[in-house]
């Protein structure tokens, strides 16, 4: 049975189980509204099931995710979400309590979203031979771009398991990778404790902004390369150059729609103008690798 | 005249005793009643100010000796064991702790409303409704003494003059 599963009540596990494998094999997404029909949110469509959850199951829910104690993830849930074990992720939606303008907790709730964890490992294989610099003997820097749900973060995560981890077969040995998580989406830690698959040598920083994260982990855990999610902000990208010019190798993501639309922001010039000459174009149909301009490989996404 | 003698030594201290085991109840009452109190009060404290998670008050309010340890050992059992939740877990704790406590019907009922308050989302509900059950059992704690000072030497008075005053109308 799928760990998400033991959060439900056993009513709508049955309900579940029949609709699809307890595994929940090709299953995205669970939403849970009270008093609206579950829905099972699959690669390709939405399944709505008969089941509607009552106050009581919400209480079900809210208790086990929480072992008991939901006030417990007030901090957490300013975000809007909590990762639970396994590194699934909960959104919460319901009525919020204030204190002096801003979102101090959830005091009712109406919808869960429980995220599958999306782990695909050996996704990011066929770019990492073009990434490996032999004569360095290091990693080069690369951009990865696309719009949201693209594959992005699930690629970069696996990029980061693919460096961690010794490659004995390319005679590549491990090397430090740290992760700086902003949101817990990269590593899906659980108590400071990543919860995805990768190698020996990762070291996470969850939770932190980028940019103090990205110097910390350069001062205190001497990474070889630094793994950052989302992109964006001028002070994200000196950040970024400051980290190339200590010569780490970062590997990064950015949302655009596509290469053209990033090379066309002003903000981007002076990371496309540094040593970041490697470019991953994510989208719905799969991934590609430009060096520059001239595109390298394309690699389809598996569904 | 012996056997008089030893009747009447009988009575005496079996009233007697009667007498102070009533006495000892209206004292252990209150007694009960303050730890619970501040039992509650401390949990409130983890849960508003350092955001303890539920399990972890609970191993811990489990080395407290007496009343509270019982209290909290049957709601970790039906916490973890039975896997129910916070509020039925509560609830059932109270029950099978009512029978072995000197407390009345009036108190487990408020200390059932425990239950009710631990089982909400936010802090702010939860201190709401904590502090206000916690006040209510400070008050019936402040009755609970009273009364043991007041009937206290009553009870323990009567018994032993009531033992007294049997024999004499038996002799």
């Amino acid at each position: 049975m799928h760990p998400i599963l033991s959060l439900l009540p056993q009513s709508l596990q049955q309900e579940i189980g029949s609709v699809v494998t307890m595994a929940l094999d090709g299953v995205e997404e669970l939403r849970i509204r009270i008093g609206r029909p579950v829905e099972l949110v699959m690669e390709q469509n939405t399944i709505a099931l008969t089941y509607i959850p009552s106050s009581s199951d919400r209480q079900y829910i809210a208790e086990k995710i929480s072992q008991h104690s939901f006030y417990s993830l007030e901090e957490e849930l300013k975000k809007g979400y909590i990762t639970i074990e396994g590194g699934h992720r909960v959104g919460i939606a319901g009525k919020v309590t204030l204190e002096n303008g801003s979102v101090q907790a959830i005091q009712s709730i109406s919808s869960f979203a429980i995220r599958k964890a999306a782990e695909r490992v050996g996704c990011a294989d066929q770019f990492m031979k073009e990434l490996w610099d032999p004569r360095q003997q290091r990693w080069k820097h690369c951009l990865l771009v696309g719009p949201p749900k693209s594959g992005k973060t699930t690629l970069l995560r696996d990029m980061a398991r693919f460096i961690s981890s010794e490659q004995t077969h390319q005679g590549i040995k491990a090397q430090k990778v740290s992760i700086v998580d902003e949101r817990s989406e990269i590593a899906a830690c659980h108590v400071g404790i990543p919860q995805l698959t990768f190698g020996t040598k990762i070291d996470v920083l969850d939770r932190c902004p980028k940019i103090e994260g990205m110097t910390m982990m350069i001062r205190s855990m001497s990474p070889e390369v630094i793994i950052v999610d989302e992109i964006g902000h001028t002070r994200d990208i000196e950040a970024v150059v400051d980290a190339i010019y200590t010569g780490v190798t970062i590997i990064m993501t950015a949302h655009a729609s596509s290469m053209e639309e990033l090379r066309k922001r002003p903000l981007m010039d002076k990371l496309l103008q540094s040593e970041v000459i490697h470019f991953i174009e994510c989208s719905s149909r799969g991934s590609s690798l430009f060096r520059g301009t001239e595109k390298v490989i394309t690699v389809d996404r598996e569904r | 005249m012996t056997i008089q003698l030893l009747g009447a030594i009988f009575i005496v201290v079996g009233s007697g005793l009667e007498g102070f085991r009533r006495a000892y109840m209206l004292q252990k009452h209150q007694r009960v009643l303050i730890n619970l109190a501040n039992a509650f009060s401390w949990m409130q404290n983890e849960i508003v100010k350092r955001q303890t998670p539920i399990l972890d008050i609970v191993k811990d309010q489990q080395l407290r000796k007496g009343d509270v340890e019982l209290l909290y050992e049957k709601f970790n059992h039906h916490l973890v064991v039975s896997q129910f939740l916070l509020r039925d877990a509560w609830i059932e704790a109270v029950k099978e702790y009512g029978e072995y406590s000197l407390l009345n019907q009036e108190d487990l009922e408020w200390i059932e409303r425990i239950g009710e308050a631990i089982q909400q989302f936010d802090r702010q509900s939860i201190d709401k409704e904590l502090s206000f059950v916690i006040d209510v059992l400070r008050n019936r704690h402040h009755e609970a003494r009273n009364r043991a000072i007041q009937f206290g030497k009553l009870y323990k008075t009567l018994g032993v003059m009531g033992g007294v005053l049997l024999v004499l109308l038996l002799s």
